[in-house]
């Protein structure tokens, strides 16, 4: 049983306006964990402390099997990270950088850095000034990937791109998953990319871990269940329902624990379920996010 | 390993300042240059070396330092296989070397074309103790630019650098060991020369240090 | 290749229809009985889909016997595979018979029994897993 990639528990970091509290997260080889959640929810920070950039205040941050961010400089030898709001520096080309980081990872692969130039459509001797929003995303990505890495921390890798440089870029995340030693931890509220990739999703909002499982569980979990009810009624809230919403003959029951008992229960009180809807992750997401905030006002 | 990312990190630097440091020297060839030709030229070179110096101080510091910062290519250094001390020291590193080798060329060259030439070389003392005195506050900025993401705090390094300089060189050349020999063609070192250099030594060596402890000990540097 | 599908456009869950693909291949011949399907992980980077996802196609198929998974050296289709799918072909008859009956009984028009099949199938979606 290999170590895993990512191993977070009890991560907590007080900033003046915003905090982490008790984040959790862990992420095994082989594996694509999907971190999904709102803008200021705290996924940005969360990776930074995955990468020894911020420290946390309290928990454990283990990373590739070191402890973060006190041997950074080890497990960073081993990470590809790509984030939203990295630049490259202006006055130099896109090659300056690939021989930078060339020169410091011995795992530097000429050749594949070569084919991701032409999968990407960018040029070596492209001036990164010249850079539009979409290559200079793909270009981060490249000096990553070329690497070889066998973690990626990816912090909104497709946001704000274009379907066919987000295609491309599907296809080399999954490429690395070919290894099973390789993992990737992408965050995004691209929910699409998400649940296509991903293996493992966690949610987070507000600073907090409001679920997380394995992919194919949420969307086996949660359903839609539309109810014909009598006039007036109210279905009951049983266990595992996180919304319901009448109006006249039919109301619409949102669960996240979905079994046959449950239409069952519904039809002994009375109402029948007249349809049964699977749920995007898109609207698990929102779901799941509005009723933990509901909780939490409580 | 980390050796080599380390050099690689103050190459970088070095990489991305180098016209500054050729602009530096051509033009402070150019002031050196100046100096022994007549009295005025004398003033205009040295004033301007000392504003060569000084420029290319505060754009070394800026460029390497804040510059990084704001244009979130830290996030791409920091991405890479090293620590927050490390790049701290590369850092410093790379700026020390950007200036003290221009520095130390236009410091000899000038202490060389005053003994050569007809220039007193009494007034050598008060020149290696100014050109100290530069490098000291090279120092000093490079360290408050280190410590403080503060543009407020730098510019008023920056400032009070500048005036700080124009009350050195006068209190330099009040010093009765310094005045009295200032026309003299010999120059003399008197103890009090020694002491202004090891200060600023001094100086030097505790704002450097003290920047890295201080940044170290909080290691979010985003 | 394998040259399988994923349609996003498709609202069946991913497993599922990766699961009817590789049925339908064997069904018509392109992979005989004892042929080995791609690797779980090739298969998920080639559709950029999960891998997670592949091994539970992979993990259903085979429950339902139509794959057998050697241990360290991977997938392949069983030799019963096709046999079970005529098998259950035939199932699948018999029990359409006995509905059309039952529906000619109370009266029902084609168009009736067609909608009522749509209707459970809609319900089983939802029931199953």
């Amino acid at each position: 049983m290999t170590e895993p990639l990512i191993e977070l528990s009890g991560v907590s970091k007080r900033f003046r306006f915003f905090q982490l509290e008790d984040v959790a997260l862990r992420l095994e080889a082989g594996q694509i964990l999907g971190f999904v959640g709102p803008n200021g929810a705290g996924k940005s920070t969360t990776i930074r402390i995955l990468m020894g950039m911020i420290q946390a205040d309290r928990g454990s941050v283990r990373v590739l099997g070191h402890a973060m961010p006190a041997e950074q400089a080890a497990a960073k030898r081993d990470i590809g990270y790509v984030a939203e709001d990295m630049r490259l520096y202006s006055g130099t080309t896109l090659a300056w950088h690939m021989d930078l980081v060339a020169s410091i990872y011995p795992g530097w692969d000429p050749k594949y850095a070569e084919l991701l130039l032409r999968r990407f459509n960018l040029h070596a001797a492209q001036p990164i000034k010249a850079l539009s929003h979409g290559e200079r995303v793909k270009a981060t990505l490249l000096l990553a990937l070329a690497r070889r890495p066998r973690l990626l921390l990816l912090d909104e890798p497709t946001t704000g791109l274009d379907p066919v440089a987000r295609h491309e870029i599907l296809g080399e995340l999954m490429d690395v998953v070919r290894d099973d030693r390789r993992g990737i931890l992408f965050s995004s509220h691209n929910t699409q990319d998400v649940e296509q990739i991903s293996d493992q999703i966690t949610f987070i909002d507000r600073g907090r871990i409001i679920d997380a499982s394995e992919k194919e569980q949420f969307l086996d979990r949660w359903r839609r269940l539309s109810l014909d009810v009598p006039p007036g009624a109210t279905p009951p809230s049983f266990p595992g329902v996180v919304g319901v919403s009448a109006s006249g003959r039919i109301a619409v029951v949102t669960t996240r624990a979905y079994s046959a008992e449950l239409e069952a229960a519904y039809a002994a009180a009375g109402m029948k379920v007249h349809d049964v809807q699977r749920m995007t992750l898109e609207e698990i997401f929102v779901a799941n996010v509005m009723s933990n905030r509901r909780e939490e006002e409580r | 390993m980390s050796g080599s990312v380390f050099n690689r990190l103050v190459l970088k630097d070095l990489y991305l300042v180098r016209w500054m440091i050729a602009g530096a020297l051509v033009a402070g060839v150019g002031a050196v240059a100046l100096m022994p030709v007549n009295r005025v030229a004398t003033y205009v070179g040295g004033v301007s070396l000392v504003c060569v110096l000084i420029v290319l101080n505060i754009f070394l510091v800026m460029t390497t330092v804040a510059q990084e910062r704001k244009d979130k290519v830290l996030v791409f250094i920091l991405s890479l296989p090293i620590s927050t001390r490390q790049y701290l020291v590369a850092k410093i590193t790379a700026n020390l070397i950007a200036f003290v080798v221009p520095w130390l060329v236009l410091s000899l060259l000038t202490i060389a074309v005053i003994d050569r030439t007809p220039l007193p070389n009494g007034v050598l003392p008060f020149w290696v103790t100014l050109l100290g005195y530069l490098l000291a506050y090279n120092c000093v900025l490079l360290a408050i630019a280190v410590a403080t993401d503060s543009t407020g705090w730098q510019a008023t390094g920056i400032t009070a650098g500048n005036i700080s300089v124009n009350f050195f060189i006068p209190f330099m050349l009040s010093r009765p060991s310094i005045a009295a020999h200032a026309e003299a063609a010999a120059a003399v070192w008197t103890p009090e020369v020694f002491i202004v250099l090891a200060v600023e030594t001094a100086i030097a060596i505790v704002a450097l240090s003290a920047a890295i402890a201080y940044r170290a000990r909080d290691p979010d540097l985003v | 290749m394998h040259s399988l599908l994923i349609s996003h456009a498709d609202p069946r869950p991913m497993y599922l229809q990766i699961m009817e693909q590789i049925r339908h291949r064997i069904a018509v011949g392109d992979w005989p009985a004892g042929q080995e399907l791609p690797s779980i992980r090739a298969l998920a980077a080639d559709l950029q889909v999960s891998v997670i996802t592949i091994k539970r196609a992979y993990l259903e198929l085979e429950r339902d016997g139509v794959i057998v998974t050697r241990q360290g050296k991977g997938s392949f289709v069983s030799d019963t595979a096709d046999l079970s799918t005529r098998l259950r072909r035939v199932e699948l008859d018999t029990h359409l018979d006995a509905a059309a009956a039952i529906g000619r009984q109370l009266g029902m028009s084609a168009e009736e029994l067609a909608a009522r099949l749509r209707q459970i199938l809609r319900e089983k979606d939802g029931h199953d897993r």
